[in-house]
């Protein structure tokens, strides 16, 4: 439990040496919905720097904070709605209040919804820090027919209450004073500390006696003993850790005993919520329909919803392509003449190092280049819907169809982006909670057909079956869909057996999209590709071209194609030659490329692809090349983004090892059936 | 908080009830020596805290929580005597008043170190037996089925899956996590014991009985005998009062961090007979699977839309 974040990392410039004075540090806090990201972006700036905790696939953000002569450094914690470790996020938001202690904390709650937010200000109340509390949404909480006094509520916490509307800037100012207030002493600071009652405080003292006598730093006793009751687990570790066992069994005797103290603890802080806030709100207009409620009616309902669902996401990939496929020809052309360029300019050294250059890395950067498009609006889309509110409410009417596969409704957004290109959809798992939802939906989302697997689906079934074509790509289709049904349950049962998907989840009001968010959230997410995926993306592609020119004579000479006779052992059980297998070795820099592979090992001087292909491939060995091609091993953006986001090559091998044995597995079982039933040569 | 003089009062009450005096406002002012409508105004006090039940005219009666804090207080006199005539040789006629001022300043790590030097002592030096460390109903307490005494009222938490099948179909539906459970007087060694859950009678084998945990009501909470449902099991426009949970410690603490905390009303808003809820919790529209809408137990509140029904 010692920081697992020393100081230098989490100092943005990284230049602070010892003698120089601390910055004052302010934490940022809140839980989703609350409009956090609309505080932090504006005070901070483009002076922000985002990374990843230490370890974790949770975002770390810090930025500075500039004005009336200071600086402050402003750490924005992850959105969590309680302080108890049941997610990485709150692990995280509690290991630094409590590791790093920041000078002064910020919670921000939402004014909409004041019982609700507040939950973490009580709990914030049990740490040694000095609090303010921004009471963000004030515009939103009007418009529901909430009026709420921040004065009242601030002589009944006694901590500063500053309103806000952080998305149009009112308060920002305030907020930033009255953080100077506290730090400076000018504020006359007296929190008011959520009583439990007698039966509780009996309780508390009852686990403090067995706590360890001696000093238990960084952790306060009192929250330590909270903590057991509610039962945490990490606290649970520590303390284990610290007693010895007979002792801690007497305490995990006693914890156990009072195994439902946690309903009581929660209880009694929501009762003394209840008490701050009675006088501080005042709701003129009760019973009002909100626009909430009247969209809700048909986002949510249960044969509209799914429609307006389908809606939306075939629109979103209607307008991703619309927009970036422009900016993707562009840069794809201007990728080309960077190519022929160096070609003229390295005429004269050996042909190896002008291919190398301009096919293998040039060609590298293109992947990555042309990938960027179709991120930025995947990301800005899918920010777009979280910020307006939409994508509970599409969670939502997903979670019966996802509930088969072991996952729940959120998990539908990234899968579905798979449509479009594996690599956003591997990224956008992020808005998942929970490891294992996390984990299983990145398995199951290179099994998606993204675009470029369509356009080989598409060209092949059109060359093989003619008029019958579109049958087949739909059936080839199905059949994959149907693949990641049954692996997801399959999955879901084997590599996470008993852990039913809890999905509990707020629906947040609805409201108007907050652009610059939105922007500043998809221009992190872009760069953070590029510096993080770019080069290994850039590394891996060139090194599949080199396997595919070297040691020369063209690639039937390579060691790509060596590779794929090796595997023409297997591709006999498909009724696939050694060509076929390289052309799916092949797709492994970009799906696309399966075709442009096949181009040029079989096409010779005459005829084109389209009228070969029929000559060389049976109607049941094109389809179990289909079968494979649409399962096959991810492509190297598809690794990379599994990489990034799991942090392990672990999760990345397990991807590749079961995609190869599934796709060949069925391959094999498809052309065996396929010949049975005459569709052989 | 809890003055010393509120805790004289819990501290005498013990004592009564361990003479076995009935604990009235004549007795306890005697015990106290107060007049009775101070007692009266301490009474309505103590319950205000939730350390007592008490309605005028009646027999106060302990809370959990207000047993907890008198035995405390209780072992904490005691303990002091013990050392005041043992290790310093105060007189006898002068003991109990000194303890009774050391007892209200006794930290629990005091009272641990007390009890470890005295040795294990379990009596004071007027021979009435020190009460236990710990050894008090708890508020939160949770006891096997069988040790469920028949003036407790019991709320079930949690029941085997192999005893569920023993139970039938009819049983495992009244004998289930959030049922209201009372214990019938006059068991006999070697018989089914017989249970009231949910307004019925059932009989159970004594180890089936001993795998069904229950938790001990206070006394405030005792009296609702209602059944309680699943969440999931609300129509659209009702409303259920949250008793508590038959899950995972993770589910549980997730909805008491999201306003699911026992007591708080949930309005079912969309409800499709399959798939996941919304329900309305402290103006908070909050989606939930229908496994865990099954896992939340609620107690249905009548009101205009639930007679629509």
């Amino acid at each position: 439990m010692r920081p697992r974040a020393s100081e230098e990392q989490l100092t943005s410039a990284g230049a602070q040496r010892e003698d120089a004075p601390r910055p004052v540090t302010v934490a940022l806090v809140g839980s989703p919905n609350v409009g956090k990201s609309s505080v932090f972006n504006p005070l901070t700036g483009l002076s922000q720097h985002v990374g990843n905790w230490p370890g974790k696939t949770v975002e770390h953000k810090i930025g500075l904070w500039r004005g009336r002569g200071r600086t402050m450094r402003i750490v924005d914690l992850p959105g969590t709605y309680s302080l108890t470790a049941n997610s990485v996020e709150e692990q995280v938001t509690r290991d630094y209040l409590l590791q790093e202690r920041p000078d002064v904390v910020v919670v921000i709650v939402n004014a909409a919804n004041l019982e609700r937010t507040l939950y973490l200000v009580a709990e914030a109340l049990e740490l040694p820090l000095p609090i303010v509390v921004g009471l963000n949404m004030m515009d939103v909480a009007e418009r529901e027919g909430v009026h709420v006094e921040p004065a009242v509520l601030e002589a009944a916490l006694g901590v500063p209450v500053v309103p806000m509307v952080a998305s149009r800037g009112e308060g920002l100012e305030e907020l930033m004073t009255a953080v100077e207030g506290v730090l400076d002493g000018a504020y006359p600071y007296n929190p008011r500390h959520p009583e439990f009652g007698p039966d509780l405080e009996v309780l508390v003292a009852e686990i403090d006696r067995h706590l360890p006598p001696d000093d238990l730093e960084p952790y306060p006793r009192r929250w330590l003993a909270l903590k057991l009751l509610e039962g945490d687990r990490e606290v649970a570790d520590l303390l284990r850790a610290r007693l010895d066992s007979f002792r801690w069994a007497a305490l995990d005797a006693l914890l156990r005993q009072h195994e439902d103290a946690v309903l009581a603890i929660a209880s009694a802080r929501y009762e003394w919520i209840g008490r701050m806030v009675r006088a501080a709100i005042r709701r003129p207009k009760a019973g009002a329909i909100s626009l909430t409620e009247r969209l809700d009616r048909w986002a949510t309902h249960p044969y509209v919803g799914p429609a307006i669902l389908a809606a939306l996401m075939g629109s979103i990939f209607w307008l991703v392509y619309r927009l970036s496929q422009p900016l993707v020809d562009l840069l794809d052309g201007g990728v080309g003449l960077a190519a022929d360029l160096v070609r003229t300019q390295l005429a004269g050294a050996p042909a190896w190092v002008g291919g190398l250059v301009a096919d293998g890395i040039l060609g590298g950067v293109g992947t990555v280049l042309t990938l960027l498009p179709l991120l930025a609006f995947f990301f800005a889309a899918l920010a777009f819907l979280e910020d307006v509110g939409y994508l509970a409410r599409g969670a939502f009417v997903a979670d019966r169809l996802m509930h088969r596969m072991g996952l729940h409704g959120k998990s539908f957004l990234p899968l579905f982006l798979g449509f479009g290109c594996n690599v956003p959809a591997v990224l956008g798992t992020r808005i998942l909670e929970s490891r294992r939802d996390r984990l299983l939906t990145t398995l199951l989302i290179p099994l998606v057909p993204c675009a470029g697997r369509m356009a080989v689906l598409v060209f092949i079934t059109g060359a093989l079956f003619g008029d019958r074509g579109p049958l087949v790509t739909l059936g080839v289709l199905a059949f994959a869909l149907g693949t990641v049904g049954l692996v997801g349950a399959l999955l879901s049962r084997v590599l996470f057996p008993g852990e039913s998907p809890s999905f509990i989840m707020e629906l947040p009001l609805y409201h108007l999209p907050n652009w610059r968010t939105i922007l500043l959230h998809t221009w992190r997410r872009v760069l953070d590709f590029v510096v993080r995926a770019g080069t290994v993306i850039l590394l891996l592609s060139t090194a599949i071209w080199t396997l595919a020119a070297v040691p020369g004579n063209g690639i039937e000479q390579s060691y790509l194609a060596s590779l794929g006779r090796l595997l023409a052992p297997l591709g006999g059980l498909m009724g696939l030659d050694w060509r076929m297998m390289v052309a799916l070795l092949a797709s492994v820099v970009a799906k696309e490329q399966a075709l442009a592979t096949m181009a040029i090992l079989i096409v010779g001087t005459e005829g084109s692809l389209a009228t070969i292909l029929p000559q060389l491939l049976s109607p049941a060995a094109g389809l179990a090349f289909l079968i494979v091609q649409m399962l096959f091993i991810p492509c190297v953006g598809t690794i990379t983004a599994i990489v990034q986001e799991t942090r392990s090559w672990r999760w990345a091998a397990v991807s590749l090892a079961y995609q190869a044995g599934l796709s060949f597995g069925l391959g094999i079982i498809v052309y065996q059936a396929a010949r049975l039933l005459g569709l052989g040569v | 908080m809890i003055s010393p003089q509120m805790e004289e009062y819990m501290e005498a009450i013990v004592r009564l009830e361990e003479r076995g005096e009935p604990v009235t406002t004549t007795t306890l002012a005697q015990e106290c020596q107060v007049a009775a409508p101070t007692v009266t105004e301490m009474l309505r006090h103590l319950s205000e805290h939730g350390l007592i039940s008490y309605e005028p005219r009646r027999e106060p009666s302990l809370t959990p929580a207000g047993r907890a804090l008198a035995s405390t207080v209780l072992r904490r006199h005691r303990l002091w005597e013990r050392f005041l005539h043992d290790v310093l040789g105060l007189e006898w006629d002068k003991l109990h008043d000194h303890a009774c001022e050391l007892e209200h300043a006794t930290s629990p790590e005091l009272e641990r170190l007390l009890a470890r030097a005295l040795g294990d002592h379990t009596t004071c030096p007027h021979g009435s037996a020190i009460p236990p460390e710990g050894g008090y109903t708890a508020p939160t307490r949770l006891v096997p089925l069988t040790d469920l005494h028949p003036s407790w009222t019991g709320r079930i938490v949690s029941i085997h899956d192999e005893d569920r099948q023993f139970l039938g179909a009819e049983g495992a539906e009244a004998i289930a996590p959030g049922a209201i459970v009372r214990a019938e007087e006059g068991a006999q060694p070697g018989q089914p014991l017989a249970f009231i859950v949910g307004g019925r009678r059932q009989l159970l084998p004594e180890d089936v009985a001993s795998r069904i945990t229950a938790r001990v009501l206070p006394a405030e909470e005792a009296g609702e005998g209602d059944d309680a449902i699943p969440l999931s099991a609300l129509a659209p426009g009702e409303t259920g009062i949250i008793r508590g949970f038959s899950a995972g410690r993770g589910m549980v603490s997730r909805c008491l961090a999201l306003g699911f905390t026992p007591g708080t009303a949930v309005e079912m808003v969309q409800n499709a007979g399959r798939g996941p809820v919304i329900v309305l919790v402290r103006d908070t529209r909050v989606a939930l699977g229908r496994g865990e809408a099954q896992k939340v137990m609620v107690v249905r509140r009548g009101g205009t839309h639930a007679s629509a029904r």
